[in-house]
Formats: C-alpha cells, sequence, structure tokens
C-alpha cells in the first residue's frame, strides 16, 4: 500500500479561489439606473466659453474708444475737444448691450435657457466679461479728461458717467419694451441721441461745466443711475427668469 | 429614471394655460396631442424649465426641473429657434455643447456623429442661414441630442420635413425611445401613431387621457361610420358630425363621419383610429 504525504496546497491559489469576487449579478441594470455621470466644468469654463463667442467688434470697440480718448489726452492744445471723450462712451454702450441683449435678438434665448448651463449663467458670464471691456474705456476716459482739463477726477467722473449711465439705463429701457431687431435699431438711437446732446452741449461746455451746475450734474448722474438700476433688474428679471 | 408631473398648471392672469397636469413617464415614446392652443407647448415649455409652472411640480429622476443636473440630463427642441447669424452648423453644435457642458473632445466628437446622423454632414462648414426649412429642423434635432440626455423634449420635431426624412425621424425616435424618455409633441397625427407607445390627449390646458393606442381609442369605439351618399346629403351629414374624410366618387360621395349613432341608413361601422379620435375630442366640424 502505497502511503501518500501530506497534500501539497497551493496556498496562493486556494486564498484567491476562496476569497474571489462573486460575479457581478444584475450589474447591468445597477449600471443603467445611475445618473448619467457629468464632468464638473465650473465658471472658468463657462466664462471661456463665453469669451470665445463674444464677437470680436466687443473688443475692437473697447480698444478703439480707450485708444482714441489716450490719443486725445496725448495730443497738445486739444482741450476744447474734451467733450468727445464723453460723447464716444454710448457708441461703446450700443455695442456692448446689442452684444448682452443677442439671445433674446436671434431668438436662441429658449435654446440656451435649456442648457446644463442655463440662460442666466451665460448671461451673467457674458455682463462679468463685457463690463471688464468697459473698465478699461472709463479708465482711459477719465485719466484723458482729468489731464486735460483742470476738473478733478470726482468731477470728471460725475461729466464722464452721466451720458454713460443715460445711454445704458434708456438702451435698457428700449429693450424693456421692444424685441427682436426693433429693439435694438431703438438702442442705437438712444445712444447715438445721447451722444449728439453731449456734442451740443459743447456749445455751452464752459458754462456746463461750472462748478455751480455741478449739483444739477449730480442730480442728472443719481437719476441715471437710479434708471439704469431699474431697468437693468427689470430686463433680467424678464429675460433670465422663467416667468 | 421617470418624468414626474405633479398637478402642474399654469395661469396668465385669468386664463389657465395648464391645469393640474399629473403624469409619470418612464422610458419610451410619449405623443402630446392636442389643437392649436391646448397647452401643449406651454407644457413642454415647463418641463424644460424655461417656464415655471405657477404651482405643481416637476422632476426627473428625483431631480428638480431648475437643478444644474435636471438640465444636464435634458434634451430640448423648441418649436421655434434661432441661431446667430454667424455660425455655421458646426459652430452651432460646438455652441451648445459647450453650454451643455460637453468637454471640447467629446463636443467634436458627438458634432461629426449627429450631422451624419441628421445628413447634414456634407453642410457642416455652411452657414445656417443658407439653409433650408427642413435642414434647420434636422440641426435643431441634432441639437437636442447633444449629450446624450436621458430626457428628449421635442415640440413639432418634423414640422418642416419631406416624408423621407419623417420616416427616418421616426426610426431614430422610436431607437431613442427604448432607453430614454422621450415627449413629442405634434399636429402630424400619423407621427404619433406611428412611434409613439402612450398618447396624451391635451386640450384646453387638460390632460384628457392618457395610454396605449387601444386604450385611447376605447373613446372612440363604436362611433366611427362610413357611408355613400348623395352630394348633398353629404354636405348636410358634415355641418351635422366630424367628418374625418369626404371622398367625391361617381356613385356619390363616400364619407368617414364621427357620430354616436348611425348617421344615415346604409352606415357602416369603421375601425377607429387616431385621427378619428382627434376628431371625436375637439370636435372638429368641415367648415366650421
Amino acid at each position: 500500500m502505497k502511503h501518500h504525504g501530506p497534500r501539497k496546497i497551493d496556498w496562493h491559489a486556494e486564498l484567491r479561489a476562496a476569497f474571489a469576487t462573486p460575479p457581478a449579478r444584475r450589474g447591468a441594470a445597477f449600471l443603467a439606473g445611475l445618473p448619467a455621470w457629468r464632468p464638473h466644468t465650473g465658471v472658468g469654463w463657462l466664462l471661456w466659453v463665453q469669451l470665445r463667442y463674444l464677437r470680436w467688434r466687443v473688443w475692437l470697440a473697447a480698444a478703439g474708444a480707450a485708444g482714441f480718448c489716450l490719443w486725445l489726452a496725448s495730443v497738445p492744445g486739444r482741450q476744447d475737444d474734451a467733450w468727445a471723450l464723453a460723447a464716444v462712451l454710448p457708441l461703446v454702450t450700443l455695442v456692448l448691450v446689442c452684444e448682452l441683449a443677442r439671445a433674446a435678438r436671434f431668438g436662441m434665448a429658449e435654446l440656451e435657457a435649456a442648457c446644463r448651463y442655463s440662460l442666466r449663467q451665460a448671461v451673467m458670464a457674458r455682463t462679468l466679461l463685457l463690463g471688464a471691456a468697459m473698465l478699461p474705456v472709463l479708465a482711459a476716459a477719465l485719466a484723458a479728461l482729468h489731464r486735460m482739463t483742470a476738473l478733478d477726477l470726482a468731477q470728471a467722473a460725475v461729466y464722464l458717467l452721466t451720458p454713460w449711465l443715460l445711454s445704458a439705463g434708456g438702451s435698457l429701457w428700449v429693450l424693456n419694451r421692444f424685441r427682436g431687431a426693433e429693439g435694438g435699431y431703438a438702442c442705437a438711437a438712444v445712444c447715438c441721441g445721447v451722444s449728439a446732446g453731449r456734442f451740443l452741449l459743447t456749445f455751452f461746455d464752459e458754462a456746463a461745466a461750472a462748478a455751480e451746475f455741478l449739483p444739477l450734474w449730480q442730480g442728472a448722474l443719481a437719476a441715471a443711475i437710479l434708471l439704469t438700476g431699474w431697468q437693468a433688474r427689470r430686463w433680467y428679471r424678464q429675460t433670465l427668469c422663467p416667468q | 429614471m421617470e418624468l414626474v408631473l405633479d398637478r402642474v398648471t399654469k395661469q396668465y392672469g385669468a386664463k389657465l394655460a395648464c391645469d393640474r397636469v399629473s403624469a409619470r413617464m418612464g422610458p419610451g415614446v410619449y405623443g402630446l396631442l392636442g389643437a392649436n392652443g391646448a397647452g401643449k407647448t406651454t407644457l413642454m415649455r415647463m418641463i424644460c424649465g424655461v417656464l415655471r409652472p405657477t404651482s405643481g411640480s416637476i422632476r426627473f429622476g428625483g431631480m428638480e426641473v431648475d437643478s444644474e443636473a435636471y438640465r444636464a440630463s435634458l434634451g430640448y427642441l423648441p418649436q421655434e429657434f434661432g441661431y446667430y447669424p454667424e455660425f455655421t452648423a458646426q459652430d452651432f453644435l460646438l455652441y451648445l455643447a459647450a453650454l451643455k457642458g460637453l468637454p471640447r473632445q467629446q463636443a467634436g466628437l458627438q458634432t461629426e456623429e449627429l450631422l451624419e446622423l441628421v445628413g447634414l454632414a456634407p453642410q457642416r462648414r455652411k452657414k445656417i442661414r443658407t439653409f433650408s426649412g427642413g435642414m434647420r429642423r434636422r440641426l435643431g434635432i441634432a441639437q437636442a441630442l447633444l449629450g446624450s440626455p436621458q430626457l428628449l423634449v421635442l415640440d413639432e420635431p418634423t414640422a418642416g420635413l419631406d416624408p423621407s426624412e419623417r420616416v427616418r425621424f421616426r426610426n431614430l425616435i422610436a431607437r431613442l425611445g427604448e432607453t430614454r424618455t422621450v415627449l413629442l409633441s405634434t399636429h402630424i397625427v400619423s407621427d404619433v401613431e406611428h412611434i409613439a407607445g402612450t398618447i396624451l390627449l391635451l386640450k384646453d390646458g387638460v390632460l384628457l387621457q392618457s395610454g396605449n393606442r387601444r386604450q385611447v381609442l376605447e373613446t372612440v369605439a363604436g362611433k366611427v361610420w362610413t357611408c355613400t351618399v348623395p352630394a348633398a346629403q353629404a354636405e348636410e351629414l358634415c355641418a351635422r358630425y366630424p367628418a374625418a374624410d369626404v371622398h367625391p366618387e361617381a356613385g356619390g360621395t363616400t364619407l368617414r363621419l364621427i357620430a354616436p349613432e348611425a348617421p344615415c341608413a346604409g352606415a357602416r361601422p369603421a375601425e377607429p383610429n387616431l385621427e378619428d379620435l382627434y376628431l371625436s375630442v375637439f370636435q372638429e366640424v368641415s367648415g366650421k
């Protein structure tokens, strides 16, 4: 009778078999029931997308206006043309407001509203970018006006911001009432009207810039701020908030 | 994942555009049928988060309608939509893919696939303003499919498509409906008949009925009649009952009428179809 020694056990294989993961049961059904995974892309991605889709005319208008202000300030003997700084700002406003209202103007608003990044988020991102485009223009105009005239920065800001905010508030007022192409034309009329009004004021510039009229300008600025804030709030609610 | 509408209501002043609409929709194709002004587009816009309901709730897979996760699962084709004038077909899809949060590489791949799917690959670099109405519609369908959405809402998707494009679209929707919830609204009854597993009837903002074809047709069972009558009598009958078909022939005029009982002597009962149901529910009477 053969005597067999103790059986040699392959412990690696035995342990592997003992602790092996059992085959998946109902695995396909489980995976099918999982919510769709979406990559987290974030605010930076949204800003980048909106930046790529802003039309080049926005940057051209902002750069052109800022460049014009700086050039005017650098040319000696052009103090009488300081009015042009305030007259240019409404024209830049026109380009920016039209860019902001593009989705509604071209019928893309409903499609954008149903995307992962909603219309509200897209327009807020656009507003941030357009505001960033406007800041250098305002800074250049302010610096130029301060340099070309005897006005201090605060006073110069009043003379510049009043027509700018009037054109912004007026454009938003128009957009709250007219949609589509008519809104664009009406905004153009408002901004050109403010710009032309500022030009006409050059005939009374010395009087208009006198210290005793400053309270009038400050009152006009306050009214322009209120108008812009009120119409901007209304435009955002009408355009961005589901009714 | 299920789309759950719980007493969804939309009121504009004194008018109720949608009145306590409740429904549960799992994977499959759902056809929303209703006359003009029934509230179909209002309901679809609320489902897509474009309009806020006056009351009620809308959830998909437990996600609220105004959440980012809900919108990430949604594909929407509006009844009318525009485009930025400088966009080509490719630009349009890439832009919307970006807004849907798709990474650039994935957006590029899906754009190519979808343009092939809707037969617009040769026109990918052409401006959308040069497209015909049917081509724009197909592009709209393509953008709705970006991101492989689990919930597809299509408002009049076949408007402007020629018959071969409609058949192609129906086949596509039928395939998609196997694993997704697809809700489509249309006036083209044959589209609903061919591809919708469940039909929802909406009238004056109220969901009258929902069920499969057999179930909804029970409403008009025994109420559809065909008869051949002289022309003068045909006119009289058409003024009295909704007429699904009026066919002048040599021996008289053959009518298909919706009536609670035989409208004239010699009338034979006919097998009802969805068009008969539509006429019966919406009380369309020819000449009125």
